[in-house]
């Protein structure tokens, strides 16, 4: 107890003296527009490298020991695991912003792998046209993004920024050792609250920007009100029973039905024996991209598509679809960017993850694509969106590590190939 | 007295090679090209399946990659899937590819010239947005034919009664798709046939259908082999339909289990992927073999030095029953889902009705789609790039395999076969495995815009092989015999007697390069980077992503575009026909 205070103490004081060294190069008189949280903190100038430096020592000192108290006890929303905040003030971050920004107009473009959502490509050129103009936007949709990177390195291209999409490649992309810790100074903008550390979350490089709870999606031309499932054990009602359900396959590796399959295997009341019963509805099983089968859904071929976001809602205006959360929030994705080492345009890698997660970055994807942000205080567009008081579990980075092998092995053994 | 082909081969041909010692050097520099262009990646693949590592990367040499790929019991499963599916596919495919070019190319039918634009066009239609038409129009509960069905024949139940999810489904897309691809390649030879034979036939009291499976048919005999055993091997192989389709239904195939080593690990496995694409190799080297002996003792010259003629058999009435036919066919191969997919790109939501529909908003998404432009010009690239280099190197190599006597033609005959053996997938992995893990250029090749030609071009190699050597064959040699004996030198010959009665077959060989080029995704898919992104990978981006109604757009776009190309190619076929009679 007496040297974790003193840790503690020590590490405070290392942070304030760094913030009381040299000014910075640049004075950081002019702001971009962006982030507006009130300072809480000492408002001492400081040069932004340095505190970019400290900021991520302060917050892995911290993040661990919130990180492990949070896994233990499977954290969810509500216990709000935060990450340090108050560190950065507003004017030192608009400073960062606007040398990286210099520096990224010379590189001219950030270019990102993963999984782009066309909504959530145009949301974020858009706000670069109007934050950063002349930072293009240059991505690449791929489900085998590792692979994609590891064989352009072998040929002597560096090609990507960054990745965008699930913790399974992130981790991925760590044990190949092409990652790169990087804390933005808008994670530790004074005042900001976050559901979990965006870059101590996980021990490997990553920023988690969203976070996003699983649930079900019905036709509700289908699906008569008295049938709408309540909790997930509705599911296994004859009325479910026939190629109703269409699901993404939980024994495919990577995918959100591998992580939801996961958390019904490890949660008591539901285990095997659900998903074994489940898998006796005869549900169709699609190990491609959930997009065709949400749209399925919407036109009704489908009675129901799980395990499923609200962002599912967006991809089809004015459909007959409605999002269930049931009684016990079937788990939920840390969504996340991960910046790659020798980056061809690093400064714009750096903005780019900066800008995950600025406040008005995260009102607006929250806005388009009605995913949760992971910055608590983010107006939704509509409740559904909103994480708070459905008690919603986080994939801890155990989990994380976890879920491939359980699809590829387990999952794929219930559900089968 | 009848001589074999492998004799006709053997003996003298057209001419005794007397070209200038440059054309030999040029032969063996060709012959060097295509083999390390088609044996690269083929030697990198077995190289990886004996690798226990990823392209590039250390590692030891084992059998562990079989070993893991022969104990999957779902490997086995899969095959014998494949095998069951292709064979099932021949029984239908066949059939229909030869009615349709006899009706169309000999016969009085009318509106052959529309009919068969209409046959070709489906060749050009994008894949991915084909597919989805069928699952809107065939899904078991909401396709808009079974709600048609049920409603109009007061049917009570609440799928059915057709699923395009299902062994049925997907030979049932492959009745509408692979019989329009073989057309292209017997349709010229069917062509060619000189109608003396047939009206023969019937002055001897044949009927039409006798003349075609006792004359016409046996006359062809080359080349529907070839294109048979194409459409074995293409059934084989057969991919996206089994992707979008089967995986739901759980019905897996060879190359969608190759997929799944690849795709469904977080790592990708390539050793059982490549080792199970070996097991492609040996089958298929078998199945050009045995077609080789197949065609052993027949003669099947047709255009000769003699006059030929190529008139229409009349049907009769009978020509309307034929007619409808065919109309029936191009209505559910093309029609259907080209009105289809224009209908969806008109719609909030891919296939469905609401109370207000429709929208031109999806146009106006694609256009302010900042890929669009760079994915167009590349595709342009691609497709003429790959169907340029691909008829240069197909009608040099068929000139050799059939017109000459060099050592070793034989082997390159075989060469051109290898690419049709190597599923598209597995071919782009073995294009990484040598240009990155063997391999090393001066200069950048994975995901360059060059990489994409080599592979597309790789991959239709056969196609355009057996076009041209299925015409080449059909020329008799006395042509150039004529040439030669008036003085003609092998240079004079080949540009005034052989090109310009290939000419047809080569314009028409490379607009269906062009088309192969612009559908190619499972290839393009792994070697593509955001600086040679083509139309095919948009389509699948915006598909996956959420915005099937954008990828109509776009291939709505793409259809458009492609039947102009049919456009031409018809007038193309107009006027070497003329060409001939005159």
């Amino acid at each position: 107890m007496q040297s974790g205070a003193r840790l503690f103490g020590t590490l405070v004081c290392a942070l304030m003296l760094t913030a009381c060294s040299s000014a910075p190069a640049g004075a950081p008189a002019a702001t971009s527009g962006s982030a507006t949280v009130a300072a809480v903190a000492p408002t001492v100038a400081a040069a932004a490298p340095t505190v970019a430096a400290a900021a991520p020592t302060a917050v892995a000192a911290v993040a661990p020991t919130a990180v492990a108290a949070a896994a233990a006890a499977a954290p969810t929303v509500a216990a709000a695991a935060a990450a340090a905040s108050g560190q950065t003030t507003t004017a030192d971050e608009q400073a960062w912003e606007k040398q990286t920004y210099e520096a990224a107009k010379k590189e001219g473009k950030i270019t990102v792998y993963g999984f782009w959502n066309p909504d959530l490509e145009k949301a974020t050129r858009d706000f670069l046209a109007e934050h950063y103009p002349g930072v293009e936007l240059e991505t690449l949709t791929t489900t085998t993004a590792t692979d994609k990177i590891r064989t352009e390195r072998q040929s002597g291209q560096l090609l990507v920024d960054a990745y965008i999409g699930g913790g399974t490649t992130v981790l991925g992309l760590d044990k190949l050792g092409f990652t790169e810790k990087f804390t933005p100074p808008a994670e530790t903008l004074a005042g900001s609250k976050w559901k979990v550390p965006p870059s101590g979350y996980m021990s490997f490089p990553s920023l988690v920007y969203a976070i996003q709870g699983k649930g079900i999606l019905i036709n509700t031309t289908l699906v008569p009100p008295d049938k709408e499932p309540k909790k997930w054990e509705d599911l296994l009602d004859p009325f479910w029973s026939g190629r109703k359900i269409v699901m993404d396959h939980p024994g495919r590796g990577g995918g959100p039905g591998g992580s939801w399959a996961r958390w019904v295997y490890d949660t008591p009341s539901l285990g095997r024996a659900y998903l074994e019963k489940l898998k006796a509805q005869e549900p169709v099983l699609d190990a491609g991209s959930a997009a065709p089968d949400i749209d399925a859904t919407a036109r009704g071929e489908y009675a129901a598509y799980l395990p499923a976001y609200p962002s599912s809602i967006p991809q089809v205006p004015g459909a007959p679809v409605k999002f269930i959360w049931p009684e016990i929030t079937g788990g939920a994705t840390p969504t996340m960017v991960a910046m790659m080492n020798q980056a061809p345009h690093p400064n714009a890698a750096k903005l780019y993850l900066n800008m995950q997660l600025l406040p008005e970055y995260q009102q607006k994807i929250a806005q388009v694509l009605w995913i949760s942000p992971n910055l608590q205080g983010v107006a939704v567009p509509d409740p559904l969106v909103s994480l708070e008081g459905r008690n919603v579990a986080v994939d801890t980075e155990a989990e994380t590590q976890r879920n491939n092998d359980w699809a590829n092995t387990v999952g794929k053994e219930i559900f089968g190939q | 007295m009848a001589v074999s082909a492998r004799r006709r081969l053997a003996l003298a041909p057209a001419f005794t090679w007397r070209g200038p010692s440059l054309g030999r050097l040029t032969v063996g520099a060709l012959a060097l090209v295509l083999a390390f262009l088609i044996l690269s990646p083929v030697l990198a693949l077995v190289y990886g399946a004996l690798l226990n590592a990823p392209p590039g990367t250390a590692g030891t040499l084992s059998l562990d990659a079989f070993a893991q790929a022969w104990s999957d019991k779902d490997a086995w499963t899969s095959a014998l899937t494949s095998l069951v599916l292709a064979l099932a596919r021949m029984v239908v495919v066949i059939p229909i590819t030869l009615f349709l070019a006899w009706s169309i190319t000999r016969t009085n039918m009318p509106l052959r010239r529309v009919m068969e634009a209409l046959v070709v066009c489906h060749i050009f239609l994008p894949f991915l947005p084909l597919v989805m038409s069928w699952a809107v129009l065939a899904s078991p509960r909401a396709g808009l034919l079974n709600v048609g069905i049920r409603n109009l024949f007061g049917l009570h139940q609440p799928t059915g009664p057709l699923d395009v999810y299902s062994y049925g489904g997907l030979i049932f897309l492959s009745a509408l798709g692979l019989p329009t691809y073989l057309y292209l390649l017997v349709a010229p030879a069917f062509r060619s046939v000189d109608a003396s034979l047939e009206e023969s036939a019937r002055m001897s009291g044949a009927s039409p259908l006798g003349t075609l499976f006792r004359v016409t048919i046996p006359l062809l005999a080359p080349a529907i082999l070839g294109a048979a055993v194409l459409a074995f091997v293409q059934a084989l192989q057969s991919f996206e339909p089994e992707l979008i389709l089967g995986t739901p239904a759980g019905i897996f195939v060879f190359s969608t289990q190759i997929y799944r080593y690849i795709e469904g690990y977080s790592t990708p496995r390539y050793g059982p992927a490549t080792a199970l694409s070996l097991v492609f190799l040996v089958v298929t080297f078998l199945l050009v073999l045995a077609q080789t002996r197949m065609l052993s003792g027949r003669r099947f010259t047709t255009v000769s030095g003699r006059g030929f003629q190529a008139r229409a058999l009349d049907l009769g009435r009978w020509r309307w029953l034929i007619f409808g036919l065919v109309l029936l066919y191009v209505t559910f191969s093309t029609l259907l889902p080209l009105v289809t997919l224009a209908l969806a790109s008109f719609m909030k939501i891919y296939g469905l009705f609401s109370a207000d529909p429709f929208t031109t908003a999806q146009y106006t998404k694609l256009f302010s789609n900042p890929k669009l432009i760079p994915a167009l010009r590349n595709t342009l690239y691609l497709a003429a790039g790959s169907a340029t280099l691909g008829i240069v190197l197909t009608v040099f190599t068929g000139y050799v395999v059939v017109r000459t006597k060099i050592a070793g033609r034989g082997v390159l005959d075989l060469l051109t076969w290898v690419p049709v053996t190597v599923p598209g997938i597995v071919l782009a992995v073995g294009l990484i495995w040598a240009y990155v893990g063997l391999v090393r250029l001066p200069f950048p090749v994975y995901g360059t815009i060059g990489l994409l030609i080599v592979a597309v071009t790789i991959t239709t190699l056969t196609t355009g092989a057996r076009t041209m050597n299925g015409t080449m064959v059909q020329i008799s040699p006395e042509l150039e015999e004529a040439a030669r004996m008036h003085g003609a030198s092998f240079v004079q010959t080949v540009r005034r007697v052989v090109l310009p009665l290939m000419t047809p077959a080569m314009m028409s060989c490379w607009l269906l390069l062009f088309a192969f080029a612009v559908k190619n995704f499972v290839t393009v898919s792994v070697l593509y980077s955001p600086q040679s992104v083509v139309v095919a990978a948009l389509q699948f981006e915006l598909w996956s992503g959420g915005q099937p109604e954008v990828a109509a757009a776009l291939g709505t776009i793409n259809m458009l575009f492609s039947i102009g190309l049919v456009l031409v190619y018809s007038l193309v076929l107009r006027r070497a026909t003329a060409g001939q009679r005159a």
